[in-house]
């Protein structure tokens, strides 16, 4: 009977161990790599309006992947960005007249880890406004994991007309 | 009976132990931290353009939203004559469910019928237990456009 009583404590403690471990919280952030051979965009490249561009960086988590989101605003005044590594040749500032606006939000399929992302965006070349403003922008990536924790990457990039 | 008792005081001392170690998760009181703030160009905002905003933000668990408030000092010595006082609230959502962020933005866009002056800015972050970290900072609203050419 001794016995049963050791094991029942036994038992018992090991449920609560579980029933605490499983409240455990993953806070390791999901990761945004852009060392990829043939990643798109970089910091202080080129794209042009209305011509596709493949998309292509990796993005991994100790985890699960959740979700992405491309936002693209203008720089015309050189604001400072601290999630960039290096600055390019900026062109004149200027005021925005008819600046591009871009954001899209994209899901990530079920249970990955990785995913290199493979997809074409365009940007149009305008709207009901007439053509969008050439010059400086910022391509900001964020990037979520299923917890919640995040990853931001902000790139300079210049989009031209041609 | 007698180790009877023992089992049932035993069962009792362990769930609630259990339960105690449990429920402290879901107890959050901890705020949500913020770091890096930028507001402005060195906290100069430009009357005209919108306002380069740039903060990161984490909590031990999840964010609920974050607001911004800018209104003039209270004591503002200027009179409102044809420009019009500027004050500015909204909330944003875009941290809603995460982690951690960082926010980069400048949607806030200061209106060209703004006055020069002082102005005091407050961002509130909350997590979703609500607990609201409270951050103040004075800015200067001008005409000067930093790098920018005179324009007028």
């Amino acid at each position: 009977m001794n016995k049963l009583n050791k094991s029942g404590f036994a038992i018992l403690l090991l449920l609560a161990l579980f029933a605490c471990t499983d409240e455990e919280i993953d806070d390791v952030r999901p990761t945004i790599d852009l060392s990829l051979e043939d990643a798109f965009p970089l910091n202080c490249d080129t794209i042009y309006f209305g011509e596709s561009f493949e998309m292509r960086m990796l993005f991994s988590d100790n985890r699960e992947l959740g979700s992405f989101s491309i936002s693209v605003h203008n720089n015309f005044n050189h604001h400072s960005h601290s999630t960039e590594v290096t600055e390019c040749n900026l062109s004149p500032v200027k005021d925005p007249v008819n600046p591009l606006n871009f954001i899209e939000d994209f899901s990530i399929p079920e249970g990955l880890t990785e995913y290199e992302t493979d997809f074409a965006v365009n940007f149009p070349s305008g709207d009901e406004n007439g053509n969008f403003d050439e010059g400086d922008y910022h391509f900001f990536i964020s990037l979520t994991d299923k917890e919640g924790s995040s990853e931001q990457k902000g790139l300079s990039i210049k989009i031209l007309h041609r | 009976m007698k180790l009877n008792n023992v089992l049932v005081f035993g069962l009792f001392v362990v769930s609630a132990f259990a339960l105690g170690a449990c429920s402290d998760d879901n107890d959050d009181t901890l705020k949500p931290v913020v770091s890096n703030l930028e507001v402005g160009h060195s906290d100069t905002i430009h009357i005209g353009e919108g306002i380069h905003l740039e903060f990161e933000v984490e909590d031990d668990n999840r964010l609920d939203y974050y607001r911004i408030t800018i209104h003039p000092e209270e004591d503002h010595e200027k009179s409102v004559g044809e420009t019009l006082s500027w004050t500015y609230d909204s909330t944003f959502n875009e941290v809603s469910g995460l982690r951690n962020y960082t926010v980069h933005q400048h949607d806030i866009i200061v209106p060209e019928t703004a006055e020069e002056g002082d102005y005091h800015f407050h961002l509130a972050v909350a997590d979703q237990a609500g607990n609201v970290t409270e951050i103040e900072k004075d800015l200067v609203a001008s005409h000067e456009e930093g790098e920018h050419e005179h324009e007028d």
